[in-house]
């Protein structure tokens, strides 16, 4: 493992457990009132690492849509190399994204399925991105591939945002009760600390993750390079 | 949701996490070995012929 | 070099050799409108239960009708002009890139929207729904909206898929989720005029469809160049 990504990735970790022992022994559980009954709400605990997987998520989606329009903008083979690795790093915390959030689901409404405006949105992604590999495997020739996975990588990245807002725009779905709100008037010190903490792990991870497929990347490029001198030679 | 009902999804929702993030490091080790490998015999057999 | 046309004089002429092939052949308008009339029939069968509940899945319905038919029209748009090299000749052409696209999405919205013209009283003879003349007018600008929305994306990822191994196999997957926020919102606007929902909230959705043609037609009009040029 090259330096820069080891540091990374046990840095990454080691905040990630802080996290988890935070989240678990230190940040107060939240309490729902029932029927002037008290319910300690262990489900929320999800929240923690739930949600900074897919912020981390969105962060390398947004990157790598950057890094397209850069190498379309200069034609610099490394930036699409970025940008891919950028892609494939985002989706693969969106998979974590619908693994924790289908689990939540299930803890928090009883349901394994809700269509719910987040839900919705990262299912939507899920399919979207998928597209982008099976875009890219689809096409042969090296510099269509990244010309073609650049330009779907942004179109991805703007309909992000346009696909979270139109999930709340349905005024005829079927309104879910909310069993609690995410809002930050309810995280506080100990429970915001806990938040970050795994925030932050999971964003130093997800780097290292970022590192190592951005070296196989370019090894494949040098291997290419070093086959076709031998050809030549 | 009491705590003997949502445990087990709370434990699933960390414990895929860390599964997944493992899983995916060890695919990309094990590709970037392989790799390094194949370029290190490249580079022998491009310098042997000069 | 050719002397100065103008934009609009370059963009014209791509529309009109579009809408001359199609007036020769007219292949492309009428197996649309078939195609979505048959699927109007196939729903109203598939899903008798909901006949009496129009109001509200109305909506919904004729959506996934216009979807499919939107993108059977686009493949066939550029299928021609790859098969039979006009693509080619175009890019060697003096017309600026830009100008291609807004070209080509000129003629898939004037294709869709005359299949459409046809389709919507079919539709709502067919399902016995009726409207007022000034939801009716609501109901036509939501769909023209919509359908700028389909045309620039459908226009922009048509392109790419065409250059695939797979080509008509690859727009659906590429399209499908680019679209979905422009079909939630049209479904929430089309429906709810149909249900008689509040204004407001159709304005909100017809709003944000404007939107998404804007932003998507400002991305078109960056990426465009990129699609086509080697």
């Amino acid at each position: 493992m090259k330096k820069s990504s080891l540091i990374l990735a046990s840095a990454g970790a080691l905040l990630l457990m802080a996290g988890v022992y935070l989240a678990f022994f230190v940040a107060p559980d939240t309490v729902v009132r029932i029927d002037d009954r008290e319910l300690v709400q262990f489900s929320q605990k999800i929240f923690y690492f739930h949600v900074p997987v897919a912020e981390t998520s969105f962060v390398f989606l947004v990157l790598g849509g950057l890094f397209g329009a850069m190498f379309l903008g200069t034609r610099k083979r490394s930036y699409e190399q970025m940008s891919y690795a950028a892609v494939e790093v985002g989706f693969i915390f969106v998979l974590l994204v619908m693994i924790t959030g289908v689990l939540w689901t299930r803890a928090a409404w009883n349901v394994w399925w809700e269509w719910e405006p987040r839900l919705t949105t990262f299912l939507v992604l899920t399919l979207m991105y998928s597209g982008y590999f099976v875009l890219r495997s689809s096409v042969q020739e090296e510099s269509a591939k990244a010309r073609f996975g650049a330009i779907f990588s942004i179109i991805a990245a703007v309909n992000v945002p346009l696909t979270f807002v139109a999930g709340r725009l349905d005024s005829l779905k079927p309104v879910h009760p909310k069993v609690f709100t995410l809002q930050g008037a309810s995280m506080e010190g100990p429970m915001l600390a806990a938040f970050l903490v795994s925030m932050f792990g999971m964003l130093l991870f997800a780097t290292s993750l970022y590192i190592m497929r951005l070296d196989l990347l370019r090894a494949r490029e040098d291997i290419e390079y070093l086959k076709e001198e031998l050809e030549v030679g | 949701m009491e705590f003997q009902e949502a445990w087990p999804y709370v434990v699933g929702v960390y414990m895929s996490i860390w599964a997944v993030l493992l899983i995916y490091v060890i695919v990309l080790q094990n590709k970037l070995a392989a790799v390094k490998r194949e370029l290190g015999s490249l580079s022998k057999a491009v310098e042997r012929k000069g | 070099m050719s002397a100065k046309v103008s934009a609009g004089k370059q963009v014209f002429a791509i529309v009109k050799k579009d809408v001359l092939a199609e007036l020769r052949t007219k292949e492309m308008v009428i197996a649309m409108l078939l195609f979505v009339i048959l699927a109007m029939v196939v729903f109203s069968q598939a899903f008798a239960v909901i006949l009496n509940d129009l109001d509200r899945v109305g909506g919904g319905l004729l959506w996934v009708a216009f979807l499919f038919m939107s993108m059977l029209g686009l493949n066939r748009s550029f299928v021609h002009e790859k098969d039979e090299g006009c693509l080619e000749g175009l890019l060697m052409s003096p017309i600026d890139r830009p100008l291609i696209f807004f070209g080509k999405m000129l003629g898939n919205l004037l294709f869709l929207s005359i299949v459409e013209l046809f389709a919507v009283p079919i539709f709502f003879v067919l399902f016995r729904l009726e409207l007022g003349a000034s939801l009716a007018g609501i109901f036509v600008a939501t769909i023209f909206l919509s359908n700028i929305g389909i045309a620039c994306v459908g226009t922009l990822l048509s392109t790419i898929s065409i250059n695939t191994k797979t080509r008509d196999l690859m727009l659906p997957i590429l399209f499908m989720p680019v679209i979905i926020p422009l079909l939630i919102a049209a479904v929430s606007a089309t429906g709810g005029i149909m249900s008689g929902a509040e204004l407001a909230e159709v304005y909100r959705s017809m709003r944000f469809i404007a939107v998404y043609d804007i932003i998507f037609l400002l991305v078109a009009y960056a990426l465009y160049d990129y699609v086509i040029s080697e």
